[in-house]
């Protein structure tokens, strides 16, 4: 019970560490669509009431880097300026699924095409959903029109910073924890590496089962993208994928709660239905022909590990242990995002439970707008739709950047994968394994930022290039299996020393009852066969990790001369 | 707000709905998915039985799959088992050869043949006499691979 309480803990904290970033991205759009666009300007962004706003929607989506609870701050203001359900749920479902780096990214994993036609599929979902949405929501949509004058200046930052620290602790906030109650369930309810064989290719039920078990699911655009490489490197089922991507990536709980919550269980339900129907349509449909050619199945995938709870039966359990396997997978930027979080939320509980009066009444306030301006210099008025269409389109270009920042340049990242490589092979050396375990999965996301990095610097990425690179990942998923193969065979070997000693002394307590002593000769016979095929066992695990070592060694250097 | 459509239709897919999601999702994660993973050893990738040990048996077995291809003398069920490893084995030939010494150069003509002929294996074309020669070629740039890559000797 323990172990799975922890488990379903660690996995919610880890979700919440991972959102952490694109929550204050999602804050900052909804602010800037409040208090910058207007109503008017968020209309016109998403194509007003027209059936274009469903597309529009979807584009848009497509552009700002945010995860499915990064969106709730967004769609909660865009149904507050009263727009169309069947944009509101398009712009919902879309957002999360890609963004610049997360689509580059998945230039990679696979053939281009899939992940166009996974972009594409999910177009043709939205549209279908947004017109069935909007039959059945539209006038519980229309509601609570804004009409509120804004100020302008650094009064107005003044309100932005508000707005998001009130929506963190408030409902925005409260919505984020149900998200990850999600993964808490999922990772209280699955045992550790359950679903590896869920959703082979071919298994008529796979896209069903992955349906199933991605409602609950919250997962961060990059990481889909990984685990729709893994998938696919693994020849894992492509509808299951495309299942993952849209139901598991697209919406969470918090998603289904806020639409309960705005339209009505009924609605919901049918929307739900209907998004489910699709998704699982257009999964059968997507099956067949996307399964990558060359790939021979895996008969597994680890895609799903991160879901599961992560502490095995049986595992002693303290807050150290808890604390690291909670902060294994949380990276700098989610750190400095969990930090900017706190603080703002510390914000938001100030202006809410100790200075309410105050900030009511600064927020009630706007000083009228000085009726003579300079025309020219600092000081000349803009008007809101202008600065808030420069702060949305200076965030989609802070994207490019920042894509350039996450995939350096070649020489860079392969400057980096050479430090990997040597804490790799240095551990396999030494046979410190925990350090080898810890550096692979490094090494492997390296690679794919070479091949990132690389495509975007050059508008070029050779077959040559990206066969070194797929074989990197492949030795280094091989050494991984051999290297946890060996460490079980230590573990048991360990275990049965310890049962060893136990029976050595049982025999010296037992030493005159005689009749034992041939059953005692027996096993003592079966114990040293156990041992001749674990010692086989093991010597041969060995040598596939010193080949393998090996193999990654010759690899480094044409990979080096590959993309150099 | 209230939903404006809440008639009868609705309501009932809403309870069925969700209970059937919720009684699918519990079988799902008690019984199928619920088994908690052992062993490692069953993750190990499954290494096919004509996946080719270098450059030369990719040769050898591709040579072997296409004759009796050719020769006509298989049932349907060998005919199609012997189709499918020989879109394997060329499928498998760029990886093979990209694991070796070969240049980027060298090992480039044999990905290309490897993407024609996988094309042509994969559309309906029987005639295998027709892919003679490309498959001649493709064994040839195998067999001399391991030859003309820097560092070999013939010690």
């Amino acid at each position: 019970m323990d172990v799975i309480l922890a488990g379903g803990l660690i996995r919610a904290l880890q979700g919440l560490s991972s959102a952490a970033p694109t929550l204050i991205v999602g804050l900052f759009i909804a602010a800037v669509f409040r208090y910058y666009l207007g109503q008017a300007g968020t209309q016109r962004l998403f194509g007003g009431d027209g059936l274009r706003s469903l597309p529009q929607a979807w584009l848009v989506g497509m552009l700002l880097p945010v995860c499915s609870i990064g969106v709730i701050p967004i769609i909660r203001e865009m149904k507050r300026m009263g727009l169309r359900p069947g944009a509101i749920t398009a712009f919902a479902l879309s957002a999360p699924l890609f963004n610049p780096l997360s689509l580059l990214y998945g230039l990679t994993l696979s053939r281009p095409l899939v992940i166009i036609g996974f972009a594409l599929g999910s177009l043709l979902v939205v549209t279908l959903l947004g017109l069935i949405w909007d039959r059945w929501a539209t006038k519980a949509g229309l509601s609570e029109v804004p009409r509120e004058e804004n100020p302008i200046g650094l009064r107005r930052l003044g309100f932005c910073l508000l707005y998001m620290s009130r929506e963190l602790f408030g409902t925005t906030g409260a919505l984020a924890l149900v998200a990850v109650c999600g993964l808490l369930i999922l990772g209280a309810c699955l045992p550790h590496g359950a679903l590896q064989g869920s959703v082979e290719q071919l298994d008529p039920l796979a896209p069903a089962k992955m349906a199933l078990v991605a409602i609950p699911i919250y997962a961060t655009p990059m990481l889909t993208m990984s685990q729709l490489g893994m998938m696919f490197a693994h020849g894992n089922s492509p509808g299951a994928a495309f299942c993952l991507l849209l139901l598991g990536t697209g919406m969470n709980l918090a998603t289904l709660w806020w639409i309960v919550k705005s339209y009505g269980k009924g609605a919901t339900a049918l929307w739900l239905s209907a998004l489910v129907g699709i998704v699982l349509a257009c999964a059968y449909t997507v099956e067949r022909p996307l399964i990558p050619p060359g790939v021979e199945p895996a008969g597994h995938t680890h895609a799903f590990d991160i879901y599961t709870n992560p502490l095995h039966q049986g595992t002693p359990l303290s807050f150290e242990r808890i604390w690291d396997t909670a902060t294994k997978t949380i990276g700098f930027s989610e750190w400095i995002g969990l930090a900017a979080v706190a603080m703002i939320a510390l914000v938001g509980l100030a202006s809410r439970a100790v200075w309410p009066a105050a900030t009511e009444s600064f927020l009630a306030h706007v000083p009228a707008k000085p009726i003579i301006a300079p025309t020219s210099g600092l000081g000349q008025h803009v008007s809101s739709r202008t600065v808030g269409m420069t702060c949305l389109v200076g965030l989609i270009a802070f994207s490019v950047v920042a894509c350039y920042a996450y995939y350096p340049a070649p020489e860079e990242v392969l400057e980096e994968m050479r430090l990997a490589r040597v804490e790799v092979l240095s551990g396999v050396a030494s046979r410190d394994y925990e350090q080898s375990l810890h550096w692979i999965p490094i090494l492997d996301e390296w690679s794919r930022k070479l091949e990132v990095g690389y495509a975007m610097r050059r508008f070029e990425l050779r077959p040559y290039q990206q066969m070194q690179a797929h074989l990197l990942r492949k030795k280094l998923e091989l050494l991984e299996h051999a290297i946890e193969h060996q460490s079980e065979h230590h573990d048991d070997h360990a275990d049965e020393h310890h049962d060893d000693h136990d029976d050595h002394a049982d025999h010296a307590d037992h030493a005159d009852e005689h009749h034992d002593d041939h059953d005692d000769h027996d096993d003592h016979d079966d114990h040293h066969d156990d041992h001749d095929d674990d010692h086989h066992d093991s010597h041969d695990e060995e040598r596939e990790i010193e080949e393998l070592r090996m193999a990654i060694m010759k690899n480094s250097s044409r990979l080096a001369t590959a993309f150099q | 707000m209230k939903p404006t459509r809440s008639s009868w239709p609705t309501r009932l897919v809403a309870s069925r709905a969700t209970q059937s999601y919720f009684a699918c999702l519990f079988f799902l994660l008690f019984l199928g998915c619920g088994q908690e993973q052992e062993s490692l050893h069953d993750a190990d990738h499954y290494v096919p039985p004509h996946w080719p040990a270098n450059l030369m048996d990719a040769a050898h077995k591709m040579d072997q799959r296409y004759q009796g291809l050719l020769d006509g003398e298989l049932d349907s069920e060998d005919l199609e088992r012997n189709r499918s490893e020989l879109r394997d084995l060329i499928a498998w030939a760029p990886e093979i050869a990209a694991d070796t010494d070969l240049t980027e150069s060298q090992w480039l003509p044999i990905y290309e043949l490897s993407e024609k002929l996988r094309k042509r294996l994969e559309g309906a074309d029987t005639n295998y006499a027709d892919w003679q020669s490309d498959i001649d070629q493709l064994r040839q740039l195998l067999t001399e691979a391991p030859v003309s890559a820097p560092g070999y000797s013939d010690s």
